[in-house]
């Protein structure tokens, strides 16, 4: 397999190429250097290559450090250089390894490095390039000038594309790249035949290997340019048909900025906006989107009645103050900071109480639109207990919370700690992964291992980075500090166990004590100040590499993530500089990975997608407008409902799902909705709330403790059973696992077992037809409610006898004896009973009794779909309703017939 | 990437013109087509597997790989018996499976070096090592991608649920999860399958007619749209399994012979066998069962011959001569493995002894199907330790068990984020294992 197995097509994609600190001026003045092919090209020349320029990007260049080849862990043939490069020492060893043969310093024709690569010796990886070539001339210029090594890398400040963007108006329109690189020396080199180039669409553009351009089909994408760490990209379009238009594509306002941003790439791209979405289908989108919750038949009637030009403005500030807003949005909160009580598992008075004070605590700084970054912080910047706070005090106000279930109390603390205390938070290099993923949307971890093969981060660049997470300590037993453990003495004496190890029997002691109101040791999150060795003393990071590292830190210094090293010196809490640096206004990710991700949660897509990868090779669809969004975010102090409402409000969101001439081809301009299936906790409340009585239906917004959002945690294997609350569903709609710092851990993809679900899971049975459901409400209307209540308890107790009188005969017929008459007689007339109670129950009652079925099917469509049905829907559903055995029925294959409609299951 | 692709002359162009004829050219609903043609066309190559985990981790040393001459701290306090083949001697605790060794190979000397349990589980139950940039999916939803079901017939079932998902295929390959385990004498209920709420087949009859009828409303954008599309296709095949008799039959292991009944015993295991055999025999392609509780760090001896042996021994060797017995063995390959080995060193943390986690050595069964039984391939150093000579690569054994269900393992997925991943991605195919 080509190295490509690690590399990344994107679908999406768009703009600016941006290095660290770097601008675009300076080319004119830059010296530069002709094109190595070119000068390389006859052998003899006396010019010395140098590794980092040449001799190392050459190699990756002709696939020598491909995952399939050289650059594989195990490498290839005996050699194994780093993957993707930009290991200059471990590959200059390699090379030059005594003995190997691979460098011939003497008889430099004789190096395995050049008669290799010709397939003169033989080789698995074929001939990579002939003799006397260009490749050839140059390796052997670089061998017989001593191979020598790049003492210091290099910076590379500018990796230029020409042309800096391509547009093309035909199929299979051609082009070359030109590629410049410039050095912080201020040196410049043609190096375009040292690249690797890359289509994010090849079915819009194709590149060779030598930045041969050639266009394809209707759309717009990037191509994207690697050398040395540099990565640059160039925006390509090949815009729509222009007649396919039937008008201006700018013929609405663009009073706001958004759609002025989505419009000017429409406009590019000839495509026409489709139509601005009628009342009915805005509220139901705006209803879910916001706040997770179906519009009630109520809510939909009057907001058609409505007659005022706001009131799609007023309709999304008023959802934006319920508390239905307030649960969905914190699920997205602890979606993305990983709350998951099976990680939890080490906090000795349960992971579920836990579970829910980390639910809780972000509830309570969302209900009051704490700003994000505020938030953010009391997560990052998290220690157990405060410096005034004693070991004593801190696990006697957490016993108190444990008898009393609180989390009230919980909620108020300044902090939440539990992020650190996840089981799978715990060593440096992984807390590092979890941080980009989770705070900046970058996924980091390919560096972990070699160089990022999407973006500039070099296995330094991790390591330097993840240093910013070995202060923090998880005390999960015995606290490390004297005076904490003399605290803890004291707390064990006080309590009624016995045994001195913290084993698992004692943790359950401990718990139970706790439980009883007594005051129990706590785990707790530690923060190390780290200690600066004497100038003499040499630096021992590695004293504390490896997992659960912790403890002294003898690291000097820490890098944030392309900036420069933050010293340690005088810092007590190393995550503040950290911290600092994120919520930094220039910070170039944390806005952007927030704004984006909640793009993605009105549109379905991301600007950046996959959402939470926003490498330089991903550019975003629509550059300015994330960045519009991202500095917006930044300047309004990080105020979550100011990002709702502009969305919200905005044109390009409220516009239709149906797509004009010109636009259905179109899936990253915006130009129309695309329609998404629901999330999983809202399938779930969805179908009880479309499914429940009046009261239950009208109090969605407002009473969310019983929603499938108001979950804290998330279960998975042999837990799931446990949880009442709907896991089955959940899980089979891909509600977030939660365990692999990826946003893709949440699904909204279709499978059979869901369909299977809708159609046949005893749930959905239930929530349509149990004694609380709309369906009983109106077509069990003639039974008094006390009478109904009597008769279902009837019924239980009827089924338990007949249950019970079953499994006697059972008992019987497998012992082989014979069955009395009285009790086959006895079993009869129960289930007589239980058929009789059950058809009055079922409102077996005659059809004349209620009167409109018209507006009972308006009813049902208004709860399901939010819209009124048409009238050969209306008629279709009453011919259905004729030919059922009972109203009951009728209506209640009605309510599953709707709830099994795509228009029902897609936000659309 | 271009020049990566000459790396071994792969070349990624007709895939993507494919997929540049628009999302209708590869929807899913397309892919539902293609397999609901190939119902008609089922050939005679047909085949099935069934996937047995044994989470915990069994000891090599006391069940397939005995070292009857080791010192005996290593040895342990089970002798090997002889088997049905000459010379393969399995432990003498597992008397039924020593009669059925024909019909499996024991592979031994199997290396990796993941030891805790669920990077374990998550290597040896996907086939590929774990990173943590992408999910692997089970093989059993690779299978399901792959192989052709009758439509009204899930392709992939898990009794009664699978501990390895879908991964980056995605959830439309999750298992159809039976949720419960079926327990001998009682009628079996599956969710989803099983009509729920007293409803009858005539009633959901009447309503999916009233759904097809109303259910327009995307009609004009629905099949150049992956999700609507998607969702209908589902949604046809969920009806058409809820209402297929043969579906709800293949779930009732009570309308099995007595005669075939009675060779699997009453636990859960055994009877997840049974269901297992009745399910590949309605049209199910893949199911996943398991056997757990092999952590045995304590009483390894006592948990082994009292509980987890004969468990073993009753479920998989009736099992194989269920299959047999059924026709199906042929068909049918069988693949049974725990995520390690257990130390050659008996530990003295209880009385007892016990083995804690081993990757370096472990064992693996496979049998029907296209696999050659009735022998033992690798070999293990004199103590149990390592792999006698170069050994095999879990991803080794994973590719042959693919290849033996006609999937080539080095075929090529796209992830969400067109990523290109190979099934397997690092191992090769052992052609002593297969006919």
């Amino acid at each position: 397999m080509p190295i490509s197995s690690c590399i990344r097509f994107f679908v999406t994609a768009v703009c600016g190429v941006f290095m660290a600190g770097i601008g675009t001026s300076g080319l004119a003045q830059t010296e530069q250097v002709a094109r190595v092919d070119g000068r390389f090209a006859m052998a003899g020349l006396n010019e010395v290559p140098d590794f980092q320029k040449h001799v190392s990007p050459l190699l990756g260049r002709v696939g020598c450090n491909g995952r399939a080849c050289h650059g594989s862990f195990q490498g290839q043939g005996g050699l194994r250089l780093s993957l993707f490069g930009y290991d200059f020492d471990a590959d200059h060893q390699a090379l030059l390894a005594e003995g190997s043969g691979r460098i011939d310093l003497e008889t430099a024709d004789e190096s395995l490095i050049l008669t290799k690569p010709t397939d003169a010796e033989d080789h698995g990886g074929g001939e990579r390039f002939k003799p006397d070539s260009w490749q050839y001339n140059l390796l052997k210029a670089w061998i017989t000038n001593g191979a020598k090594n790049t003492s210091e890398p290099m910076q590379l400040v500018k990796l230029d594309v020409q042309p800096a963007r391509l547009t093309f108006a035909e199929f299979s329109e051609q082009t070359n790249l030109k590629v410049t690189a410039v050095w912080a020396d201020g040196t410049g080199e043609d190096v375009t035949p040292l690249c690797r180039f890359q289509s994010n669409d090849p079915s819009v553009v194709e590149v060779n290997p030598d930045g041969h351009v050639t266009s394809g089909g209707f759309g717009d994408s990037h191509i994207v340019v690697f050398y040395d760490n540099g990565v640059a990209t160039v925006p390509v379009m090949r815009p729509f048909p222009k007649e396919r238009m039937t008008a201006s594509a700018d013929n609405i306002g663009e009073s706001n900025p958004i759609d002025r941003l989505v419009g000017d790439k429409l406009r590019a791209m000839n495509l026409q906006r489709s139509e601005l979405a009628d009342d009915v289908t805005f509220l139901r989108r705006v209803s879910l989107d916001i706040a997770g919750t179906l519009p009630t038949p109520g809510e939909v009637r009057a907001f058609l009645e409505d007659k005022s030009p706001e009131k799609r403005q007023r309709k999304i500030d008023e959802l934006l103050e319920t508390p239905a807003y307030v649960a969905w949005q914190t699920t997205f909160l602890c979606d993305i900071t990983g709350n998951n009580s099976q990680e939890l598992r080490d906090l000795n008075y349960g992971a579920e109480l836990a579970s829910q004070q980390w639910y809780d605590w972000i509830k309570r700084r969302v209900e009051t639109n704490t700003s994000y970054d505020k938030i953010v912080e009391g997560i990052v910047l998290s220690k157990s207990r405060s410096s005034e706070e004693s070991y004593y005090d801190y696990c006697s106000t957490m016993s108190e919370m444990v008898e009393k279930k609180s989390t009230e109390a919980f909620a108020n603390r300044d902090v939440m700690p539990y992020y650190w205390m996840r089981r799978d938070n715990q060593d440096r290099d992984t807390r590092a992964i979890a941080f980009a993923q989770n705070f900046l949307g970058l996924q980091i971890q390919c560096a972990q291992c070699h160089k990022h093969p999407f973006d500039r981060w070099s296995q330094k660049d991790f390591e330097e980075f993840s240093r910013f997470f070995t202060g923090i300590a998880f005390e999960k037993g015995r606290p490390t500090s004297t005076e904490d453990r003399a605290d803890m003495q004291k707390i064990l004496e006080g309590l009624d166990v016995e045994g001195k190890r913290l084993d698992n029997k004692m943790q359950k002691m401990i718990a139970d004590a706790a439980r009883q109101g007594q005051v129990v040791p706590f785990p707790q999150v530690m923060i190390t100040k780290p200690k600066i060795p004497n100038d003499a003393r040499k630096p021992k990071p590695e004293k504390i590499k490896g997992k659960g590292s912790r403890g002294p830190l003898y690291f000097t210094d820490a890098r944030l993530l392309g900036e420069n090293r933050v010293s340690f010196k005088d810092v007590d809490d190393v995550r503040e500089p950290l911290m600092a640096w994120v919520k930094a206004k220039e910070n170039p990710f944390f806005a952007r990975a927030y704004v984006n991700r909640i793009w993605a949660r009105y549109f379905g897509v991301g600007i950046v997608n996959p959402i939470d990868d926003l490498n330089l090779a991903n550019p975003a669809s629509n550059e300015p407008l994330l960045d519009y969004l991202a500095t917006q975010f930044v300047e309004r102090g990080y105020d979550m409902k100011w990002l709702h409402r502009e969305i919200a409000n905005s044109r390009t969101y409220q516009t239709s799902w149906q797509p004009n001439e010109s636009n259905s081809a179109d899936r990253r301009n915006f130009s129309h909705a695309y329609p998404r299936r629901l999330p999983a906790e809202l399938v779930v409340d969805a179908m009880v709330q479309a499914s429940s009585n009046d009261s239950e239906n009208e109090a969605f917004l407002e009473e969310i403790s019983s929603r499938a959002t108001a979950l804290p945690g998330t279960v998975n294997g042999r837990a799931m059973r446990r949880d009442r609350n709907n896991g089955f569903a959940l899980d089979a709609f891909g509600r977030s696992t939660r365990n692999n710092n990826c946003d893709c851990d949440r699904s909204n993809e279709t499978s059979l077992i869901q369909t299977v679900y809708l159609q046949n899971d005893r749930d959905v049975h239930f929530w349509i037809g149990h004694p609380q459901s709309w369906v009983s409400q109106t077509a069990g209307v003639e039974i008094d409610k006390k009478v109904r209540t009597e008769m279902t308890n009837q019924l239980a107790a009827g089924r338990q006898q007949l249950d019970r009188m079953e499994k006697q005969r059972e008992k019987l017929l497998a012992s082989k004896r014979e069955v009395p008459e009285t009790l086959i007689d006895k079993i009869a007339q129960i289930k007589e009973r239980i058929a009789t109670v059950q058809k009055k129950l079922d409102g077996q009652s005659n059809l004349a009794a209620v009167a409109d079925q018209t507006k009972l099917i308006e009813e049902a469509y208004l709860r399901t779909l939010s819209r009124f049905p048409t009238s050969s829907e209306i008629a279709r559903c009453e011919s259905f309703i004729a030919e059922a055995k009972s109203l009951r029925d009728g209506l209640a294959g009605v309510m599953w017939t709707l709830l099994n409609t795509k228009e029902f299951i897609v936000n659309h | 990437m271009a020049i990566h692709r000459q790396c071994n002359g792969f070349t990624r162009r007709e895939a993507i013109r494919v997929g540049a004829i628009g999302a209708t050219g590869l929807s899913l609903g397309g892919f539902l087509k293609l397999s609901h043609a190939g119902e008609v066309a089922d050939d005679a190559k047909t085949r099935n597997a069934i996937f047995i985990e044994l989470p915990g981790g069994p000891s090599h040393l006391d069940t397939f790989d005995l070292k009857p001459d080791a010192p005996s701290e290593i040895r342990g306090k089970f002798s090997p018996i002889k088997t049905k083949v000459a010379g393969v001697e399995i432990c003498e605790h597992m008397p039924k499976l020593a009669e059925q060794t024909d019909k499996f190979t024991i592979i031994r000397g199997v290396s990796h070096s993941l030891g805790a349990h669920p990077l374990g589980q998550k290597f040896l139950f996907t086939g590929n090592r774990p990173t943590p940039a992408l999910d692997y999916p089970s093989y059993g939803s690779v299978a399901a991608k792959e192989l052709k079901t009758p439509v009204d017939i899930p392709g992939y079932v898990a009794i009664p649920r699978a501990s390895q998902g879908p991964g980056y295929l995605g959830v439309k390959y999750s298992p159809l999860a039976t949720n419960e385990v079926p327990t001998k004498g009682r009628p079996f209920n599956v969710r989803g399958i099983s009509l729920a709420g007293g409803i009858t087949l005539a009633e959901i009859d009447r309503r999916k007619k009233l759904l097809d009828d109303l259910d327009q409303t995307f009609a004009s954008i629905e099949r150049e749209n992956e999700l609507l599309d998607g969702l209908d296709a589902f949604s046809q095949k969920a009806y058409k399994m809820i209402t297929s008799k043969r579906t709800r039959e293949a779930f009732d292991v009570s309308l099995e012979a007595e005669s075939y009944r009675s060779q699997f015993a009453e636990d859960s295991f055994s009877q997840s066998c049974l269901l297992a055999t009745r399910l590949i025999e309605s049209g199910v392609r893949f199911v996943t069962l398991n056997l757990g509780g092999w952590d045995t760090h304590n009483d390894n001896f006592t948990k082994l011959k009292e509980d987890l042996l004969p468990k073993l021994d009753n479920g998989l060797a009736a099992l194989f001569n269920g299959l047999h017995q059924k026709g199906l063995l042929e068909s049918t390959t069988v693949f049974v493995t725990g995520e390690f080995g257990r130390t050659p060193k008996i530990n003295d943390k209880s009385s007892d002894g016990g083995r804690d986690h081993y990757p370096r050595c472990m064992f693996m069964l496979m049998g029907g199907g296209a696999v050659r039984g009735g022998q033992v391939i690798g070999a293990s150093d004199a103590t149990g330790a390592g792999p006698a000579n170069e050994g095999y690569k879990p991803e080794d054994v994973a590719a042959t068990f693919y290849q033996a269900i006609g999937i080539d393992p080095k075929k090529e997925y796209q992830t969400p984020t067109n990523r290109p991943v190979m099934v397997v991605r690092e191992g090769e195919v052992i052609n002593d294992l297969l006919i």
